[in-house]
């Protein structure tokens, strides 16, 4: 319990931090709305004369587009930035004085904004999407709470995808293009812009094999009950395997930096 | 003898005010400012007025956060005063800042003017073609420049690659590059070996002996002041505390010096130092140290030194002149009495 | 003017060199601005294998337009894509040694930092209108190369214009660590599609208000003979001038209520 307090100290600053910047958080929540109001819009007018595309209704569609954006909207994507930014000022030597684990550290650090932009503005979003679009609950309250625990694998799984990215400055002077492409791969074959159905056999089979399809589809289709509940268990193993594997890469990654650093002086 | 000739700045109530968010500790009050928030308004600098006239070298001087900056920046038409007027060269700053620039060199402390990534050199050549400088006047200002700041050997080196003191003397060479009639230096010398304070003093002094440049020097190191300028203005809190001559405050405080004492005794806080003369302060007593504050016309130091040999077993003496801080304080307390 | 170019082309110069000081960074930059317009290419053919047309536009129209959209942002960033640091030097305080200098301030910060993966856009931009024309039979003779680098030209001017006025928000809320360029540019996710597909708000928005709709869907539609959108395809260089006016408004007073950093 001691032990995991100085871990949560770094939750409540970075919390505090994020709680300043007011008008970021507003921007945040309007881009939101913008974005899931074109989807809709886009959808509405894919759907134009079809009942059903790839598995899909309409209706289950637009909550697909409402959940979607508030699962990808806990990804913030500071933490690559943050663990950069440190390694090239320099301030990493300060973390590593510390006693505190590097990678458990940054994680209850990016839960700050995960708790205020990602929780916030998604309760905010999805608000909205019940109150006017009528999108659908989860299938039940099972299927609810089996939902949250997929929700947390997949904040773990993004992390530590974000974790090892951001640990690459440490080789590399272009870490931007890295968290970029980071970015667009994710958003594609996560299924966080069109559901992995809508993709032909063998783009399907590739999302599968990646870890990306684990951070926004497993989550939704459990929501939206698309998964027996028998195979739950299965999707819910199956996140676990990537949050173990992409934790274990990032530990391996940075024991290879701070041998880096302490051998060669950063 | 003519009348002198008009002032180049000149700035009359000059005023700045800052908003400044105020903000509790804490969760509570970070959520409580994510609501509401209350702002204090700060006067960094409060109705300030002084000529400056062609060819002065001026030191600006003051605690951090005196307003030092402020005042700079409103000058070089950075920042737009709340109140008052300013005019350089003639020029309101703000309102010309086109014309402003051609007639002003700033170095901004540590921050450079050049490219990060690329030769010193290729920064030249830009401000050559940002200031419309004539081709002669460049090659015989990079000819000077090179001489007297030794920087030749740098030019085809990538600015990261150079020393703070390297890169500030090519900032300072950048600043005068297109005889500017006034130049700017907030912190020229902040954070460097005192070779290069030197070199960067004499290259002020030189520039403005031979151009008759203008140069107003913000600074904390009082020996810059001490060798470059010959008026101070002293600024707390916003306001101007004085405005003379540099003699004068030498004349004032050069006399001032603060010495340390290290004791084997072991001093306690009642024991006080007895039979010192007058003119001498006490400014701290206790454990193993005394530190005195005396004014050499008032009190002899060889008098002072002996009276201590005499009380005390000795480890060490050393002699200090009084801090620009502590002169502004002292100042600032009691007023300039001629 | 005859100053500006030559000052402009001095600093574009160096600032490529400093980039290209940095190759993997070069490379990497360009190699995940390709890969962000392909997967969002991708995601249109995606979408294609299950539907014919998408109100009425097929796949190769959609193209053009994705492709033309991505011209005069790759050339905004190639060139003139300095008001991305504006927020960074206020608030570490560089910006007041752009503001001594003699000349336009909005000069000196668009000039300031050129992104070389500008170049990723306009490949992948090139790449796919050329990809689309072959199957909308669009021939590229001189007179309609000639035609579209107008419509880019004036298009980098729209993005310049509107990325002025969204960064110039620094100026107001620095503090508050929000950068309203994400915000503007977010819009610009919506006009790689026809306009016609969204509800009527967003569309008067993103024609009037935001109007990227002038760098990309109104070009394609001369192209594409859509007759019907001919006004405004008249309207491009109208619309950049006004809202460049606007910006260099905004540019100045954003400027003199400046509040630099520091003491």
């Amino acid at each position: 319990m001691k032990r995991l307090k100085k871990y949560l100290i770094l939750t409540e600053q970075s919390l505090q931090v994020a709680m300043t910047y007011r008008v970021r958080f507003f921007t945040t929540m309007v881009t939101g709305l913008i974005q899931v109001l074109a989807l809709y819009y886009i959808w509405k007018v894919v759907y134009a004369g079809q009942k059903s595309l790839g598995g899909y209704t309409l209706s289950e569609m637009v909550t697909y587009i409402f959940i979607s954006y508030a699962v990808r909207n806990l990804y913030t994507f500071n933490t690559e930035r943050k663990i950069s930014e440190n390694i090239r000022d320099g301030s990493v030597i300060i973390d590593l004085i510390r006693p505190l684990n590097y990678q458990l550290a940054r994680f209850f650090e990016s839960l700050g904004s995960v708790i205020f932009e990602g929780i916030l503005v998604g309760i905010i979003v999805i608000a909205v999407g019940f109150g006017i679009f009528h999108i659908k609950g989860p299938a039940s309250f099972m299927y609810g709470t089996l939902f949250a625990i997929s929700l947390t694998f997949s904040v773990l799984i993004n992390f530590s995808l974000s974790y090892a990215v951001g640990l690459l400055s440490f080789s590399t002077t272009s870490i931007f293009g890295f968290i970029n492409a980071k970015r667009f791969i994710s958003n594609f074959l996560s299924g966080g812009l069109i559901p992995l159905t809508f993709f032909p056999p063998w783009l399907h089979k590739i999302a599968f094999m990646l870890p990306f399809h684990a951070m926004v589809s497993s989550p939704i289709s459990i929501y939206l009950g698309q998964i027996e509940a028998y195979q739950i268990a299965n999707v819910l193993l199956e996140q676990l395997f990537w949050v173990i594997i992409l934790w274990l890469a990032g530990y391996f990654m940075w024991a290879w930096a701070s041998r880096k650093i302490t051998i060669h002086g950063g | 003898m003519s009348s002198s000739p008009p002032p180049i700045i000149s700035v009359r109530n000059l005023t700045k005010e800052y908003k400044i968010a105020r903000r509790t500790e804490g969760f509570i009050g970070a959520v409580k400012y994510l609501f509401s928030r209350k702002y204090d308004t700060v006067r960094a600098v409060d109705r300030v007025s002084f000529d400056i006239y062609p060819g002065e070298l001026v030191g600006y001087i003051g605690k951090n956060g005196a307003g030092k900056s402020t005042t700079i920046k409103m000058l070089t038409g950075v920042l737009v005063p709340t109140q008052g007027e300013v005019k350089v060269n003639g020029i309101v700053p703000y309102r010309d800042r086109t014309k402003n620039g051609q007639n002003i060199g700033v170095v901004f402390g540590q921050r450079t003017q050049m490219k990060w990534d690329i030769p010193v050199i290729e920064s030249f050549r830009l401000m050559k073609e940002i200031y419309q400088i004539p081709p002669d006047i460049y090659k015989q200002n990079m000819e000077i420049f090179c001489d007297v700041l030794d920087i030749g050997s740098l030019l085809a080196k990538p600015v990261r690659k150079l020393s703070l003191g390297q890169r500030m003397k090519c900032d300072l060479a950048i600043a005068f590059l297109h005889n500017p009639k006034i130049i700017y230096l907030d912190e020229p010398t902040i954070g460097l070996d005192i070779l290069v304070k030197e070199n960067i003093r004499s290259f002020i002094k030189t520039m403005n002996a031979e151009r008759n440049t203008t140069v107003i020097l913000t600074t904390h190191d009082l020996n810059d002041i001490d060798s470059i300028c010959q008026r101070a203005i002293i600024i707390d809190s916003g306001k101007i505390v004085y405005d003379g001559s540099i003699d004068a405050i030498k004349a004032r405080f050069g006399t001032h010096k603060v010495l340390h004492i290290e004791v084997k005794d072991n001093l306690r806080q009642g024991d006080e130092v007895v039979q010192l003369p007058a003119g001498v302060t006490v400014q701290e007593f206790g454990e193993h140290r005394i530190k005195l504050h005396l004014n050499k016309e008032a009190a002899s130091l060889a008098e002072v030194i002996q009276t201590l040999i005499e009380q005390y077993n000795i480890v060490d003496i050393s002699i200090e002149d009084v801090s620009i801080e502590s002169i502004v304080k002292q100042i600032y307390q009691e007023g300039w009495h001629e | 003017m005859a100053r500006y170019i030559r000052l402009y082309w001095m600093m574009w110069i160096q600032g490529i060199q400093a980039q290209i000081e940095y190759k993997s960074s070069f490379i990497i930059g360009n190699v995940a601005t390709i890969l962000g317009q392909v997967t969002g290419i991708a995601l249109v053919w995606v979408l294609f294998q299950k539907i014919g047309h998408l109100n009425g536009w097929s796949l190769p129209e959609i193209m053009l337009i994705y492709g033309i959209a991505a011209l005069p942002y790759g050339f905004f960033e190639l060139f003139f894509n300095g008001v991305w640091s504006l927020n960074r030097y206020i608030r570490m305080g560089d910006f007041d040694r752009l503001l001594v200098r003699p000349g336009s301030s909005l000069f000196f910060i668009l000039a300031d930092q050129p992104m070389l993966h500008g170049l990723g856009n306009i490949a992948t931009g090139t790449v796919i209108i050329l990809l689309a024309s072959r199957q909308l039979d669009i021939r590229w003779d001189m007179c309609n190369l000639l035609i579209l680098g107008f419509m880019v030209a004036w298009g980098t001017l729209i993005y310049i214009s509107i990325n002025t006025i969204t960064a110039c928000t620094s100026f107001w809320f620095v503090a508050s660590g929000t950068n309203f360029l994400y915000l503007g540019q977010r819009f610009r996710d919506f006009t790689v599609y026809p306009l016609d597909i969204y509800a009527s708000p967003l569309r008067i928005l993103l024609t009037w208000v935001i109007p990227f709709a002038f760098t990309s869907f109104f070009p394609s539609t001369y192209f594409l003979d859509r007759d019907d959108y001919r006004v405004f395809v008249y309207l491009i260089p109208v619309i950049a001038v006004l809202f460049f006016g606007i910006a260099s408004f905004v540019w100045r007073i954003g400027v003199n209520r400046y509040e630099s950093t520091g003491s």
